[in-house]
């Protein structure tokens, strides 16, 4: 069983998060642990705020947070990209949530997603009640890791207190952690002070950055989507923290804000997800590059160095523009906008809009001012390079050959890929590859079986073309082997021999290969 | 040529000789006295050219090996024991008169190098041996070594296969001798040669203790490079400019149209104004015979002494730069059906311009153009090196991609030339994330090379000069005015000495 609490490194940089970091995030065997419970527990005895003037850290007098902090426990199934056809690996773990009202009025559970993804099935428990209840996701957000659950039997709802949400915590206040960490039946409870609030990597995704604030307080695993409160009421979700080889007393909350968003997208009956402005602009720090963009000594702009032809921006900025402002606000020339008396990021305030929602931008294009505005949408491509869940991953195999879809779940899984294919994961935002085609296949494994035993130029590598078709996406494949022919013709990119089975071979040798390997079907297209 | 692939693995790779001291053996052959008047003590002292800060060499190091004297007074060792270096030491075994030498001729493809001492007199007394014809597996040798008083000691070693393998991880492969031999550690064994029926044949360039296995450069090989590397204008052995793929498989001879009795290797990728091309040869075909010989699936012709020999072979070690050669190629024109063709090609050298990133660098100094606060070079093997034995994931990706598929970039590519430094002043402030990008123009000029860099930066606009790089990163603007000044404040502060402009 895995104790869900995501830990990972959280860093500023944009789209990846170090491999090494992954392996921190490695299932704990609930069985190897338990044995250390009895220690744990023995020090952990949930600790209600019973005095008076127990000020500002958690609770507020004569709350009862066992009433309101519940205790998940997922079977999940995580799917194997390396062996694709096969369900994946039965796995569980345990994280923690809270009662909220939603939107519309109803009880609902909000906890993370990385508790909830994948998930076949789950039970939430909480103190005082007599036995577990079955729930399941309503909405899941992985761009932002939160998820709202909802319970079959709305008898768990009685005696509940939902949490309210509270603001954004001021640095240096006092905070209280409530949940489920290591195990145990029994709610937790630690203290800490707010350390920092940035913007930063959500480890979920792996691609997406939102606002983050940083506690010291413990979080360990199975706080994960348990409540940060403060004056009583919620000031975050407990989602990330750093393992202790690295940095101490460091712990993670998905802040008010990002909450709020989530709840007010999901309001809708969907969940649509962050918008994304879709360019790479650089901070304008030297004052020679200021002076020959034709700035003025106002310290103001950023530089947009690139626009992506599916973005929001796109036909809108260019190359070259100047941001200036950005909904009328300052754009200063590191990044930051002045907003309610905070210092925030530019991204910050396209953050908080929701698809539809129009952006305007005061610019300096060619050393002339201008205003544009424009609508903003979602953030494909980049969807390709974060970890997808609660999907079966996709795959075509032909005469023992693999093909896949090349995204961050398949290279996840493939730690040795062909340097020929992770930079093609880069190059397909940043040199714009997915203009000439929306899906990039690898050829990943090959099954040995006679029909391939002999051929030449066997390697894996992305696929260029089958038999003379160009080969833009997984349904190429299936098209371009679909259609009759005597051979097969696989030419992968960069040098090699082709690859050629022929035809009649294959027929014969597929229910074969799918028997030898295992293999139930032999396409998820 | 052929790309070797994992087959030839980093075992091959075992840089140092003797490493563990063995066991004097007792030596049944008798040593005649005369061995030790056939080489001389070489010791070289040499410094690596520092890649990443090119105005700059690094650490003095010395190796010491033998230098087998061959005719003409002259010395032969491999590449590897001089280059670089800055100062060269010759003596006889048994003390004596000492000399520098100079290096006459020198190929790090295929690691061999001829000396030629200073001051004749080192060479009085000494008798040049003559260079081995083939040999064959199953021969015995014998390496030889000196001991630290000047006498010689043979180890016996038996030749256990000859074919051709790569010589060094960057490319260039070769016929070689692998040995099985028990070589103890004795000093001032960097080089050492092997010896037969009292003539040259080969030289020891590596000897792993663990696998207790030498490879030796033959003494065929010695002989070809002798002739070539004579000649004016020497660059590198005889090679065709293609690479190609094995194709045994009989779908894919089918799919072609190969006839079934016909054999031969595909052609995967053709050097652009190579020979290959040139003779008209294209990706795609199937090369049946060269050199009036027939090619097997796997890329082997049959030699009559030596077996199966990869092709490569025929040009590098059994041809002459400029010597024409005539290849049967099959083409198949789809449908399983094709035709053969005749291609006469005209082998050359290396090309060095022909390298996008090439593997190795001319000369001892590494080129680069400092421009207030920016450092610019070309893209490199060597400059991906300096990043360590882990440099392919080590290095930043992005130039190592480059460097590994520099095949799929453009023709018109000559050069890729990088920010390799950006020095902190307040022009470069908050540009520290554009190291290692590579520029694409400057002042609108489309940059192929250093060259290009010298030129575009004459023509300022607006009194900037304006750098764009490839990708999303944007330009780079430097104040054209106070370029001098800024580049004098960092080359004092920094240490970086003024170099004179190309």
């Amino acid at each position: 069983m895995r104790e869900s609490a995501g830990c990972g490194n959280v860093i500023l940089e944009g789209l990846h998060s170090s491999d090494t970091w992954a392996k921190l995030i490695r299932p704990m065997s609930f069985r190897i642990y338990l044995p250390l419970l009895g220690l744990i527990l023995a020090t952990t005895l949930p600790i209600y705020a019973k005095d008076p003037g127990t000020e500002k850290h958690g609770v507020a007098v004569g709350q009862n947070l066992s009433a309101s902090v519940v205790r998940i426990e997922v079977t999940d199934q995580e799917a194997d990209y390396a062996s694709p056809w096969n369900a994946g690996h039965i796995g569980g773990g345990i994280g923690s949530g809270f009662v909220i009202i939603a939107p519309g009025g109803k009880k609902r559970i909000l906890t993370n997603a990385h508790v909830v993804s994948n998930a076949r099935f789950m039970t939430l428990t909480r103190e005082r009640l007599s036995h577990p209840y079955t729930a399941h996701v309503e909405f899941i957000a992985h761009d932002s890791d939160l998820a709202l659950l909802s319970v079959d039997d709305p008898a768990f709802f009685e005696g509940t207190t939902p949490l309210e949400l509270g603001g954004v915590p001021l640095i240096e206040s006092g905070v209280s952690v409530y949940g489920y960490p290591l195990g145990g039946e029994r709610l937790s409870v630690t203290r800490g002070v707010v350390s920092k609030i940035d913007f930063d990597l959500y480890t979920h995704s792996g691609v997406d950055s939102h606002l983050v604030i940083q506690i010291d307080a413990a979080i360990n695993p199975g706080n994960s989507g348990g409540p940060v409160l403060q004056d009583g009421k919620v000031v975050g979700v407990a989602f990330q923290g750093y393992s202790g080889d690295v940095a101490q007393n460091v712990g993670f909350m998905i802040p008010i804000p990002v909450i709020e968003r989530f709840l007010k997208d999901l309001s809708k009956g969907s969940y649509t997800g962050y918008t994304d402005l879709s360019i790479t602009f650089r901070p304008l720090l030297s004052v020679t590059s200021r002076r020959a963009l034709g700035l003025q000594d106002d310290d103001r702009g950023i530089l947009v160095t690139d626009v992506q032809e599916k973005g929001s921006s796109h036909g809108f900025l260019q190359k070259g523009d100047v941001l200036l402002s950005i909904d009328g606000h300052p754009i200063a020339s590191n990044g930051r906008v002045e907003l309610d008396g905070q210092s925030i990021d530019m991204t910050e305030v396209v953050e908080q809009k929701f698809e539809g929602d129009k952006v305007r931008f005061g610019i300096l294009r060619e050393g002339k001012p201008l205003e544009v505005e424009f609508t903003l949408q979602g953030t494909w491509p980049f969807k390709m390079q974060g970890n997808a869940y609660d999907e079966k991953p996709r795959y075509l195999l032909h005469g023992g050959l693999l093909f896949q879809p090349l995204d961050r779940n398949f290279l996840n899984a493939d730690s040795t890929a062909d340097l020929r294919i992770k930079r093609a994961f880069e190059d397909f935002v940043e040199k714009h590859l997915y203009l000439e085609r929306p899906e990039i296949v690898v050829l990943s494994r090959v099954l040995a079986d006679p029909v391939n035993k002999e051929c030449d130029g066997l390697r894996p590598g992305i696929v260029d073309t089958i038999n003379g078709r160009k080969i833009r996406s997984l349904a190429d494949v299936a098209a371009a082997l679909d259609q009759p022919a005597r051979y097969d013709v696989v030419i992968l990119e960069g040098i090699g021999v082709p690859i050629v089975l022929r035809r009649e071979e294959v027929m014969k040798a597929n229910p074969r290969i799918m028997q030898t390997y295992g293999v139930p079907s032999p396409r998820n297209l | 040529m052929k790309r070797f692939l994992s087959i030839f693995g980093s075992t091959l790779f075992a840089f140092s000789l003797l490493l563990t001291a063995c066991q004097k053996k007792k030596i049944s052959t008798s040593v005649p006295n005369d061995l030790g008047s056939s080489v001389l003590r070489i010791t070289s002292t040499i410094q690596y050219p520092d890649n990443r800060r090119p105005w700059l060499k690094k650490q003095p190091f010395t190796r010491s090996g033998l230098g087998t004297i061959i005719g003409g007074g002259r010395l032969l060792v491999t590449a590897d024991m001089v280059a670089h270096a800055c100062y060269i030491e010759l003596e006889k075994p048994e003390d004596g008169p000492k000399s520098t030498a100079v290096v006459e001729a020198i190929d790090e493809e295929c690691n061999l190098a001829v000396l030629k001492p200073v001051e004749p007199e080192v060479l009085k007394g000494t008798h040049p041996l003559p260079l081995d014809s083939m040999i064959t597996p199953g021969s015995t040798i014998n390496i030889l070594q000196l001991e630290p008083n000047g006498a010689p000691a043979l180890s016996p070693a038996v030749v256990t296969t000859v074919a051709v393998m790569p010589y060094s991880s960057d490319g260039g492969a070769y016929l070689l001798y692998r040995a099985s031999t028990t070589i103890p550690q004795r000093e001032g064994s960097f080089v050492i040669p092997a010896l037969h029926d009292g003539k040259l044949t080969g030289l020891v360039m590596r000897y792993d203790p663990r696998t207790q296995s030498a490879e030796i450069i033959p003494a065929p090989l010695i002989a070809r490079f002798l002739k070539e590397s004579g000649k004016p204008g020497y660059s590198g052995l005889a090679r065709a400019g293609l690479t190609y793929g094995e194709a045994r498989g009989r779908t894919l001879r089918a799919w072609l149209g190969l006839p079934k009795e016909m054999t031969g290797v595909y052609i995967t990728s053709i050097t652009p104004g190579g020979p290959a091309e040139k003779a008209g040869l294209r990706k795609g075909d199937l090369i049946v015979r060269a050199g009036g010989k027939e090619i097997d699936g796997e890329g082997n012709y049959s030699d009559p002494q030596l077996g199966k020999i990869n092709f490569s072979n025929l040009a590098t070690l059994e041809s002459s730069v400029g010597d024409k050669g005539e290849i049967v190629f099959f083409r198949s024109t789809g449908e399983g059906a094709g035709t053969l063709g005749t291609a006469t090609l005209t082998l050359e050298g290396r090309n060095p311009l022909a390298e996008i990133s090439p593997a190795r660098l001319q000369g001892d100094s590494v080129p680069y153009i400092f421009l207030g606060g920016l450092l610019f070079q070309e893209l490199s093997r060597p400059y991906l090196r300096e990043w360590g034995g882990n440099w392919k994931t080590d290095a930043p990706q992005n130039l190592v991609a480059l460097d590994t598929f520099q095949e799929d970039l453009t023709k018109d590519q000559k050069r890729l030339v990088i920010i390799s430094a950006i020095l902190p002043s307040p022009q470069t402030i908050g540009l520290q994330e554009l190291a290692h990008k590579v520029v694409a123009a400057i002042n609108g000029m489309p940059i192929h090379g250093l060259a290009d860099v010298s030129k575009a930066v004459k023509q300022p606009q607006n009194g900037f000069q304006r750098i764009d790089l490839e990708g999303s990163a944007g330009p780079v603007y430097l104040d054209a005015a106070t370029l001098e000044s800024e580049e004098a404040r960092l080359r004092n502060q920094f240490g970086i000495p003024a170099k004179p402009s190309p």
